[in-house]
């Protein structure tokens, strides 16, 4: 493979796992709850971005729809499940993943367990650096890099945001000065759901669209949570930089398996080297 | 004489059931929970690590897959060096090594330091079960995406020879004496000073070191042992079973025997072996009869129960009937 | 005095976990009166002023502001009723600027100018975060973000714990001086006599979870030595 389409690819599956990882940190930040469904929501953006397509929709409108729908499903599942747990972090594992058992589940009710695949919308290829790259691929980055900035500009530029971040430094004071917790939560919840949604979206003619298409995003997710460090919102992108990129290549030179290995291998490393991840929060005046 | 706890009562009552049961049922259901006994000794590990020392595994499957493997790559004459040796015996020291290594390196890794929060540990084991399922459909020595098969039964012999073991009726009752044991010596040591220590710790792990508990040597311990105890009900299964598969190493077996844990009882190590076995027997009623719609109901009351029954069915059931007893 | 009533706590019993803090204490404030709270330590102060803003759920009694029912409510509802709070140690965002402290306050404002004109030394540090603040600014800084909402009462819990004595008296003066031009009511827990008599007009005494006596202002200006016979023992 030509060395910039390496590249380009690579920095595809970063950006996207950028997309992902920001997500569930988003989650665990404000809630304290792991979101275990959060690869199902990806799926399910994919699925939105199927069934859209087999009823006719052109391929576009399925992507617009998807982060809303799975927003949507988001906050079904706050309300009905997700915030019965929020005083016990375990149980909100365990909430999670029975969701996303039953989410697996009701995808192969409906669409059966085997794979399907989205056609991309034809945009032709342009060359870079002297090998041809298909544009969609290019538009699937821009999509990513354009969330991920608007993500930090709802989190640091708006109202909502300044709230979400008291409730992260202090749930009750913030509380005290009026800011409804629970509507938070919810919003947060939601917007979390709608990242994932909008990445499996974004993915699904890039991948196999199955019921089993969450996983492979989610412990990836995870490690870059893991190894970035939870203390502050840049750790995640970090994680995912070093993860993405250590996945792609290593897969490009050996082989995906062992890909998977050595991203594993290398974050249990780092886990054992900084437990608080490479970016470690600061120190907070008490 | 002293009084028994409910817990143990409840043990007793389902062993003497499970004792008496041969001589009703019909042979393929006594064949079925034999098989069932092997998955209730891997909830009993889950149960021990989660439920008693805090350790939430996400990735349990693949403790009890490397038992499975270690024993068919054993008794197959598959390791290189080693093909004459056959013996069931020393596949059963080898699952049990292997897999209670493994555990003991995962907990190298997490419990270092302050270690990892609780949650996070639960992260790596599901990372590692998803890892391992996707080296096991990849490396072709094991048979790849097939598997290993024709591994044979127990043998009683010393290497291998002798005779087998694949009657349902003996089978059922070698299970069950396996498990019993194995119920009954972890009990015994969860209610020891070490025991008793994992407890402490698992409840608030900044006090049990501040009293001078080494707690990551203490949880790589316990987590060894848990992995060990799996790899055992692997092994076990593997030789009723007579093939190992990638399903048994990886995400799905993992997923299945935490629902039966949180479902059974994740606080005591009968109500998840109790747990298992009914879900199991409840699986194969509905499984065929209900198709792709039981695991959805399943999931869905897997659910309820975390949210309502924190404890678990059984548990539940167990923590009623102690209260009404006063024990 | 002023007439009615703003804030009328009756037999409010409230605690942690199992034991009990308060037993069946009674309180009212009039719309704009300020009062000070004293008793000794672990008499349960905070305890009221928690319960008061919806962080701790009573045991029992009845919290009423302006007649209607607060307690059970959520903290947030109780703070959009018009109370506002600042904590014992102050709960600054540490890692937020001073500015979206201030924001925070009164998220519909358009400004954190309000904050600014009643402590004006805040201004000068809008971009620092609040954490790298002296203790009095903190202080100030706790207090202007409370009063952001302009509330109807203000819940101050021993506001002078580690403030110069300079500062506790700027601090005095200017909430004072919002309390007398809006009608803010105070309920003030504090340590500091010179404090508490600067600001309020009635004194209540707590005791072991209840309201155990009441002084008026005047009075004790006039014979602080009165003091002493409520807080000793
Ligand atoms: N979070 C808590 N959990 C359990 N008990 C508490 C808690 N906070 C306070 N207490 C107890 O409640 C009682 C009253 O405490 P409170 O803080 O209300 O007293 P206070 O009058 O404000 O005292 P101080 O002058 O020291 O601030 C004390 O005995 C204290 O030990
Ligand atoms: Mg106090």
């Amino acid at each position: 493979m030509h060395l910039a389409t390496l590249l380009l690819d690579g920095a595809n599956a970063v950006l996207i796992l950028m997309l992902v990882a920001l997500g569930l940190a988003i989650v665990f930040g404000l809630m304290n709850v792991i979101n275990l469904a959060h690869g199902e929501f990806l799926m399910l953006g994919a699925y939105v971005v199927l069934a859209a397509g087999q009823a006719g929709l052109p391929f576009w409108v399925g992507l617009a729809l998807a982060p809303p729908a799975v927003a949507l499903v988001g906050l079904v599942a706050e309300e009905v499940l997700v915030r019965h747990t929020y005083t016990r972090l375990l149980d909100t594992i365990l909430a999670t993943w029975g969701l996303s058992l039953v989410l697996r589940q009701a995808a192969v009710l409906l669409y059966g367990p085997g794979s399907h695949s989205v056609v991309p919308p034809d945009l032709g290829a342009v060359t870079i650096a002297g090998s041809p790259y298909p544009v969609y691929r290019l538009v699937v980055m821009a999509i990513s890099l354009t969330a991920i900035a608007a993500t930090f500009a709802l989190f640091f530029r708006t109202r909502f945001g300044l709230a979400a971040r008291a409730v992260i430094a202090n749930r009750a004071m913030a509380s005290c000065l009026g800011i409804d917790t629970r509507r938070l939560d919810r919003w947060t919840f939601a917007v979390g759901a709608g990242l994932a949604g909008l990445a499996g979206a974004a993915m699904a003619p890039l991948i196999a669209v199955d019921p089993q298409a969450g996983l492979g995003w989610l412990v990836p997710a995870f490690l870059a949570i893991l190894v970035g460090g939870l203390g502050s919102i840049a750790g995640p992108l970090v994680g995912a930089a070093g993860i993405g990129g250590l996945d792609s290549l290593t897969a490009a030179v050996a082989s995906p398996v062992w890909a998977q290995l050595a991203v594993f291998v290398a974050a249990i490393l780092v886990i054992r080297l900084r437990p608080t991840g490479l970016i470690a929060r600061r120190r907070r005046e008490s | 004489m002293r009084s028994w706890r409910t817990v143990d009562l409840v043990g007793l009552l389902a062993l003497a059931v499970l004792l008496a049961l041969p001589a009703v049922a019909p042979s393929w259901l006594v064949g079925d929970l034999a098989m069932y006994l092997s998955y209730a000794l891997l909830a009993v590990a889950l149960a021990f690590a989660w439920g008693h020392c805090g350790l939430l595994s996400l990735g349990h499957g693949v403790f009890f897959g490397i038992g499975a493997y270690a024993m068919g790559t054993l008794t197959l004459g598959m390791l290189p060096g080693l093909e004459a040796v056959r013996s069931t015996w020393l596949g059963l020291v080898f699952a049990v090594i292997a897999s209670g290594a493994t555990a003991w390196t995962i907990g190298w890794f997490t419990f270092a330091g302050r270690g990892l929060h609780g949650a996070f540990f639960g992260i790596v084991t599901l990372a590692l079960a998803v890892v391992f399922e996707r080296l096991a459909i990849n490396w072709d020595w094991l048979g790849g995406l097939n598997g290993l098969m024709n591994v044979p039964p127990i043998t009683l012999g010393p290497n291998g020879d002798g005779a087998e073991l694949w009657e349902p009726v003996p089978l059922f009752y070698v299970m069950l004496g396996v498990l019993a044991a194995t119920v009954a010596g972890l009990t015994a040591y969860q209610r020891s000073d070490r025991g008793l220590a994992l407890a402490a710790l698992r409840e608030n792990e900044l006090r049990a070191r501040a009293l001078g508990y080494d707690t990551g040597a203490l949880k790589r311990r316990a987590f060894a042992l848990s992995g060990a105890v799996a790899g055992l009900a692997g092994a076990l299964f593997v030789v009723q079973f007579g093939f190992a598969s990638p399903a048994l190493i990886g995400f799905s077996l993992s997923a299945e025997a935490l629902i039966w844990v949180a479902l059974g009882g994740r606080g005591e190590l009968v109500s998840a072996a109790v747990g298992v076995i009914a879900l199991r027997l409840l699986d194969s009623q509905f499984s065929s009869s209900l198709e792709a719609w039981w695991p959805l109901v399943v999931g869905l009351i897997f659910m309820a129960v975390v949210v309502l029954l924190p404890r678990g069915i059984v548990g539940e059931a167990v923590y009623r009937i102690a209260r009404q007893r006063g024990r | 005095m002023a007439d009615g009533t703003l804030l009328e706590i009756a037999g409010l019993t409230a605690g942690y976990g199992g034991g009990m803090v308060l037993h069946g204490l009674d309180l009212t404030v009039g719309p704009g009166e300020p009062v000070a709270l004293m008793g000794r330590n672990g008499v349960g102060k905070t305890t009221l002023l928690k319960t008061v803003m919806g962080l701790l759920r009573p045991r029992g009694g009845t919290i009423r502001l302006d007649g209607a029912r607060i307690d059970g409510l959520p903290p947030f509802r109780i703070a959009r009723a018009g109370i506002a709070y600042v904590p014992q140690g102050r709960e600054v965002f540490a890692d937020l600027t001073v500015e979206e402290n201030l924001i925070l306050g009164d998220l519909a404002a358009a400004d954190a100018g309000r904050g600014y004109e009643l402590f004006p030394a805040l201004a000068e540090r809008r971009r620092e975060p609040a954490g790298r603040l002296s203790g009095g600014q903190q202080q100030q800084l706790a207090i202007a973000r409370a009063l952001m909402a302009r509330p109807r009462l203000l819940l101050l819990d021993e506001p002078s714990e580690g403030v110069q004595p300079s500062v506790v008296i700027e601090m005095a003066d200017a909430l004072a001086a919002v309390a007398a031009a809006e009608g803010m009511a105070v309920v003030l827990v504090e340590q500091n006599v010179d404090l508490a008599l600067r600001l309020a007009g009635r004194v209540v005494f707590m005791d072991r979870g209840r309201v155990v006596a009441e002084e008026g202002g005047d009075a004790l200006r006039a014979d602080p030595s009165r003091l002493d016979a409520h807080l000793v023992l």
